[in-house]
């Protein structure tokens, strides 16, 4: 019995819970077949099957919710009504396109990158970076305070290499 | 809303989108019962069911169910975000064209929408289409060239470990080893048999299949130099399991040096066994 689409899917998104995972890396450790399926998965990791729409990690419900309740605060300190369309998960993907200012600790992004999770970034005024313990978190000082999001990479701008 | 859902159904069903697709409600909740009661077990939570429903990617799971209803509007969208692109994925893991052409045609018309029928959207549509295409590869093309498979690697490696109870194995196994090799032997087994299921995988990805740290952080989907401090951190547990074993067996010092210079492939090959030890206790 091998690896469903569905369970390598979810794997491969970091959708599974703490047992469902340990399950799978069990299996994958001696099932060679299934080794080799993730591997071909893989490949198709950065196919841009649809760039408007990709899926990267899930995250849970009440946190969409709660960012999306802060992007509506930011929307109106900034003064715009240009709301941020398409679908939640696009945040995370755009997050990781990011590259982090070593010089100035600041998250810099051109402006077809400025959303994320719901938030438009020209509308907060400072951005620092704290890959912390927990690992892939940064930190978003906003007008409604400092808030976390948990990416999946971060580029530095000057030794061009990922900062985790 | 029927009150034979929870009442929560209603917000998620209005995230899912279903309604711009043709979903019904009550479709919408049956998929996510049967999603739940595939990966859930019975003994779980409120809290935890919620939290199950809540990681759902719920509107590809509303569009694919949308889909398998065979509902004009949902398979217009699917076509536009993911039909047309099956060739050209499938050309990016089977750089062949014809084969590539195989694999998208075969998943076209009523094998895909029964293939959607199992989709339950813990992963992203996306995802699941691209293990769908992964899993014909690997199935239809990969097999077919691999010259031995699996069965018959395992048993060059040693049909002992498949058949023969462990207590016999192990009597077999040790027979012309000098105690030394032996008390390695069992070290090794020891160690490696108490790594939990990820660094079992680590081991087997890097020692079996030869990937390298940044292949195995690229397919976990975590950085490199991750990959490499577990990696670190594994084998100097190893490393310091075995030698506190073979202390506990009465060996010096400088015995268990001289063991641990031994010849890495013999090393290796006892790692191989003892994972492969672990088919027996998932196949029973």
């Amino acid at each position: 019995m091998h690896l469903d689409p569905d369970t390598l899917a979810a794997f491969s998104e970091h959708s599974l819970g703490r047992s469902e995972k340990a399950a799978v890396f069990a299996h994958l450790a001696h099932c060679e077949t299934c080794r080799e399926l993730l591997a071909v998965h893989s490949e198709l990791e950065s196919f841009p099957w649809n760039p408007n729409r990709p899926s990267p990690r899930t995250q849970s419900f009440s946190t969409f919710r709660y960012v999306r309740v802060a992007a509506g605060f930011l929307l109106i300190f900034a003064g715009s009504w240009d709301l941020p369309r398409g679908p939640k998960t696009d945040a995370k993907r755009q997050v990781v396109s990011f590259q982090w200012a070593a010089s100035n600790n600041r998250l810099e992004a051109a402006p077809w990158q400025r959303r994320v999770m719901g938030l438009t970034l020209a509308t907060v005024s400072f951005r620092k970076v704290h890959p912390s313990a927990q690992g892939n978190q940064i930190s978003l000082k906003t007008a409604l305070g400092e808030r976390w999001i948990t990416v999946r990479a971060l580029r530095s701008y000057s030794s061009g290499r990922n900062v985790f | 809303m029927p009150d034979c859902y929870p009442r929560y159904f209603a917000e998620l069903y209005e995230a899912s989108q279903g309604r711009e697709v043709g979903l019904s409600f009550a479709d919408f909740a049956e998929a996510l019962l049967m999603a739940s009661g595939r990966f859930l077990p019975a003994h779980a939570t409120e809290r935890e069911v919620r939290q199950f429903y809540h990681a759902l990617h719920l509107s590809d799971l509303a569009l694919a169910k949308a889909c398998c209803q065979g509902l004009a509007e949902a398979w217009e969208r699917f076509t536009g975000l993911y039909k047309d692109k099956l060739y050209p994925a499938a050309l990016v893991i089977a750089k062949d064209d014809s084969i590539a052409r195989e694999i998208a045609d075969s998943l076209a018309g009523d094998v895909f929408e029964s293939k959607l029928k199992s989709y339950s959207g813990r992963g992203s549509l996306e995802g699941w289409l691209k293990a769908v295409l992964a899993n014909l590869y690997v199935d239809r093309y990969r097999s077919k060239r691999r010259e031995v498979s699996l069965e018959e690697r395992l048993a060059s490696i040693g049909t002992a470990c498949l058949s023969q109870p462990a207590a016999q194995y192990r009597t077999a196994r040790y027979e012309g080893e000098t105690m030394e090799t032996r008390h390695l032997h069992q070290a090794i087994e020891a160690a490696c048999s108490e790594r939990n299921p990820e660094q079992r995988f680590l081991l087997a990805a890097y020692f079996f299949d030869g990937w390298s740290l940044a292949e195995i952080g690229k397919r976990l989907g975590v950085h490199e130099s991750t990959i490499s401090r577990r990696m670190d951190r594994l084998l100097r547990e190893l490393r310091r399991n075995i030698t506190v074993s073979l202390q506990e067996r009465g060996m010096n010092p400088r015995q268990i040096e001289n063991s641990l210079a031994a010849d890495p492939s013999e090393l290796l090959f006892d790692i191989r066994a003892v994972l492969l030890r672990g088919i027996n206790l998932v196949r029973e």
